[in-house]
Formats: structure tokens, C-alpha cells, sequence
């Protein structure tokens, strides 16, 4: 299986602000790839890159096996990017948008665009203008012309539930056939954990987690320490993701907790040790939201 | 596909190029003394054409803005609406994609000057139409103004397209078009170097060019 996607050390800077550090990151053909990360994590920041619509400051990457700097028309062509809030020229109506797209490209799938307008039941008539966000994530889907390797960012961004399903569902659909490759960003976690292969995690532009979907859920536990009195800091040890303190608890997020984590919790004093296992929800929140102070204590006021 | 873009760029262009083609013909209109109900400027009957006080050089007003207003709307436009990113992602060179952009903009704008001056010439030229003397020489300087109008888009495609701040150097390829623009009109108004202007006058709508391209290679969409 190839490479469609390869990311060797991407770097990029906004002013004295780096907002993607380092990123390396292969993506294999056929694979369904998640990426998450709050917002400002630096996702969109990397998919311009890769779609050479920002230039980065450092590093080299390739699509479907060509250097991004050199990508050919040819190779842009079997490349399909859909990007965030999905603009088009909204004085165009659908049909228009179709003849305006299908000049640039020499193989042109007539049945694959129909077929997507009649799924989401688009009108070729209909004004781009006047439809809907979804409608509109529908259209660039349908003007994608069946590529090999399929960049979205933030698709469903803007687009209520039953439509954001809908429009994921036909996507698996639509496209991920004999060994095409998609790429999505996103920060919802459901879509990533209906749709997603493998995912990353983007925190701060630093890419954080690269691994299966499952891996990530599974490795990551919420592990509760009980103590009497003042509560120590954690000392850092290798897994450890974040520690907060909750009341007379401490909170630890630790990624494959083992007898070297229990053991120092015990060295604390801790009374009790409870580990908590996380969906992929938590375990996301848990990854990105770094350390917290605690919260203040509340007192209530009387207001005369 | 370049007929695509073409027509892509004509339709997003039609109302400014309408509008500035209806304004055009009515000056005209005023300044052959055709009463067309509007009169938007005032010649008198003695007037030569393309001597002093004429009116026509109004003609030069209107394309000027609107080869800024052709340039803006090509670049700060695709910025607005967010669609460079669908425009870029097309199979296709961006020094082409640019270049179309670029043919069709330069074309419209000189196009809207060119014509109402071959009109109001061709008019000036008839055998009584006015009562004063007409030679083709008379025309050279409206015809080297037509010549230059499309440093005038360029400086405004550029203004639009480089990253600047509003409040900052936003306008100053504009203003630099500008002014090239007038230094070529003064070496021929002034010296009678008209080939001179012309030759470099071309050479700064060269210069825009390659800028331009140069920009569109290494500026962030984002």
C-alpha cells in the first residue's frame, strides 16, 4: 500500500506565533484519516499547506506521491479538497457551477456528480446562493469528480445533525471505494469515531496523538487519587497528559497507566486510587485541554 | 478551460463594466451635443474636439475608476467570498489561472475607454459634424491615455491581491500605477516622446505583471 499523503517536519509561523510546529505524519492509501484539535490547534493552518494555499516556513510534504511546491495540474486534478464553509461563487446556480468545473478536468465523472445531486435531491437550477450550508457541502462534494485522495476541512462545520450524518454517511459512501483516501479535520468527535481509520490530535500546532482510533480511547485513563489533607503535585512521568486538582482529589489523565504510575501515587499517599476508562469524547477533552487551575471555592453572598 | 475562466470573469464584471458603459455613452453623447435627456457635462458648440477644454476627457475619469474598480473586484472579492481556495484548487497553473484573471480585466477596462474614444473620434472626423478643423494627430494623447489605462488595473489588482493593511501601504501599488501613469503622459505631453511613453509605460505594466505572478505564487490564502 503507498503513501497518499507524507508530512516530514511542516512548520509554520503567524508572526511570532507558531501555529503548526514540526508536523511529520504519513497517511496511507486507502485510509480514512481524523484529525482533531480545538479550535486555533493549527488543523486548517496544515491542510492549506498541504493544498498549497499557505506556504510553509519549513518542512516538505507530498501528495499521492508528488512534492506539494511541484504538484502538476495532473495530479491536482485526482485531489479533491473541500474547504472550510464550502464557498462557491454564489451568483452561480448548480448547473453553472458544473459547466464553470468540468473544463479543468480531462476525465470528467458525469454519473458520480448526478448521482450525488439526486441523492441530496439538488435541483442543477438551484442558485448556489440560496441554498443551505449543508446543501452547499453537498454541491462541492458532488464537484469533487471522484478523486483519489479526498482533503476536507471542517466539513461539517455549520450543518445541523441529521445533516451532518447524512452528508458524512454519503461520503463513506461515495468515496471511499476501491482504496481512495480521505482526510478530514474536524472537532466534533462523533463524526471522527463513525468515520475515521486512524486519527491525530493537533494541540497548540504540535501533533500529539497519530495512531487507530481505538488505540487512542483505549490508552488514555482518568486515574482519581483520594488524599487526607494537603494534596501533593504529581512529579512528571512519562504518559502523563495532565493533573488537576478537584476538592480533596487529584485528577490525573495518563496514557497507558501502569504499576510505575501506581507507585507513585502510593509514594504520595494517595488513600485511594480509582482509574476510570474515557470515550472518545473525554478523551479528546482530556488531551487538549492541558492543565486547568482549580477552581476557586464558592462562597455565597447575601444581597441586601 | 481558459474560456471558462473567461467567462467566469466577464459575468462578475458585467455590472461594473455595464454601469461604466452607460456613463461613457451619455458623455459622449453630451460632448457630440446629442441630446439624450441626461447631460452630464457641459460643452460648448465652438469647442474643437480633443483641444483644450473638451469634455471628453472625462471619458478617462470614468475608465480610471473603473479599471481600480475591475481590479479590486477581482482580488478582494475572491478574499471576501472566501473562494480563492475553490479557484486555486483547479487543474491549472496559477500563473495561468492569474493570467486570465489578468487578459480579461486589462481588456474590459481598456475596452471601455477605447471605444468611446473611436466613437467620438470617428464623430469628429465626419464632414460636418462641427465647424472646426479635425486632423488624426489631434488624438494621439487620448490614444496614449488608452494606452496607459491598464496601469491603472494593475496597480489596483496588485493593491487588491498583496497582504497589507488598509490603514497602511494597502494602496500603494495603486498609487505607484498612478503616478508611473502621468510621468509617461508628461514625457509626451511635455517632449513629444510618444513612443518613448509608450515603450515605458509597457515596461512598468511588465513590471506589475511579474509582481503580480510573483505574489500569487507565495502569498498565504488563508
Amino acid at each position: 500500500m503507498g503513501e497518499a499523503i507524507k508530512i516530514e517536519r511542516l512548520t509554520k509561523h503567524y508572526g511570532p506565533r507558531r501555529v503548526v510546529d514540526n508536523v511529520s505524519l504519513t497517511i496511507p492509501s486507502g485510509c480514512v484519516y481524523g484529525f482533531l484539535g480545538r479550535n486555533g490547534a493549527g488543523k486548517s493552518t496544515l491542510i492549506k499547506m498541504l493544498m498549497g494555499m499557505v506556504q510553509p516556513d519549513a518542512g516538505r510534504a507530498s501528495l499521492l506521491g508528488e512534492d506539494i511546491c511541484e504538484l502538476r495540474p495532473a495530479t491536482r486534478a485526482r485531489i479533491a479538497y473541500l474547504s472550510e464553509g464550502h464557498p462557491l461563487y454564489r451568483w452561480m446556480t448548480v448547473a453553472e457551477a458544473v459547466r464553470f468545473t468540468r473544463p479543468f478536468y480531462a476525465v470528467w465523472h458525469a454519473r458520480f456528480l448526478v448521482s450525488i445531486l439526486e441523492h441530496f435531491r439538488i435541483a442543477p437550477k438551484a442558485k448556489i446562493g440560496r441554498l443551505s450550508n449543508g446543501q452547499r457541502a453537498q454541491v462541492s462534494l458532488a464537484l469533487a469528480s471522484d478523486p483519489e485522495l479526498l482533503v476536507l476541512d471542517d466539513p461539517t462545520l455549520g450543518l445541523d445533525t441529521v445533516v451532518r450524518r447524512d452528508f458524512l454517511e454519503s461520503l463513506i459512501q461515495l468515496i471511499q471505494r476501491s482504496g481512495r483516501t480521505i482526510l478530514f479535520s474536524s472537532h466534533i468527535l462523533g463524526d471522527v469515531e463513525r468515520v475515521a481509520d486512524r486519527l491525530g490530535v493537533m494541540v497548540d500546532g504540535v501533533l500529539r496523538v497519530d495512531c487507530p482510533a481505538d488505540r487512542f480511547r483505549d490508552s488514555l485513563r482518568r486515574v482519581v487519587l483520594e488524599f487526607v489533607g494537603a494534596i501533593p503535585r504529581f512529579p512528571d512521568s512519562p504518559g502523563l497528559v495532565g493533573q488537576r486538582q478537584v476538592g480533596s482529589r487529584l485528577e490525573l489523565i495518563v496514557v497507558d497507566f501502569g504499576d510505575q504510575h501506581r507507585e507513585l501515587a502510593e509514594s504520595l499517599g494517595a488513600t485511594h486510587i480509582e482509574i476510570v476508562e474515557m470515550n472518545l469524547e473525554d478523551a479528546f477533552i482530556a488531551y487538549t485541554r492541558g492543565e486547568t487551575p482549580p477552581l476557586p471555592s464558592l462562597e455565597w453572598e447575601t444581597i441586601a | 478551460m481558459m474560456r471558462a475562466l473567461a467567462r467566469k470573469e466577464l459575468r462578475e464584471l458585467l455590472p461594473l463594466l455595464a454601469l461604466a458603459a452607460i456613463v461613457q455613452v451619455i458623455i459622449v453623447c453630451s460632448s457630440m451635443h446629442v441630446n439624450l435627456g441626461i447631460r452630464l457635462v457641459t460643452q460648448s458648440a465652438d469647442l474643437i474636439p480633443f483641444v483644450g477644454q473638451d469634455a471628453i476627457w472625462q471619458v478617462f475619469l470614468v475608465g480610471g475608476l473603473l479599471a481600480g474598480s475591475v481590479g479590486l473586484r477581482q482580488t478582494m472579492w475572491e478574499s471576501n467570498r472566501h473562494t480563492w481556495q475553490f479557484l486555486l484548487h483547479r487543474p491549472l497553473p496559477r500563473e495561468a489561472l492569474f493570467g486570465a484573471k489578468l487578459a480579461v480585466g486589462a481588456a474590459a477596462s481598456t475596452l471601455v475607454v477605447v471605444v468611446p474614444i473611436l466613437w467620438y473620434a470617428l464623430w469628429a472626423a465626419s464632414p460636418g459634424a462641427h465647424a472646426s478643423p479635425f486632423f488624426w494627430s489631434m488624438t494621439i494623447w487620448a490614444w496614449l491615455l488608452c494606452a496607459l489605462m491598464p496601469l491603472v488595473y494593475l496597480g489596483a489588482f496588485l493593491s487588491g491581491l498583496r497582504s497589507a493593511r488598509w490603514y497602511g501601504s494597502r494602496f500603494l501599488p495603486l498609487a505607484a500605477a498612478l503616478l508611473a501613469m502621468f510621468l509617461c503622459y508628461g514625457l509626451s505631453a511635455a517632449l513629444s516622446w510618444h513612443v518613448a511613453a509608450l515603450v515605458a509605460g509597457g515596461v512598468v505594466a511588465a513590471g506589475y505583471v511579474a509582481v503580480i505572478l510573483f505574489v500569487a505564487r507565495t502569498r498565504d490564502f488563508s
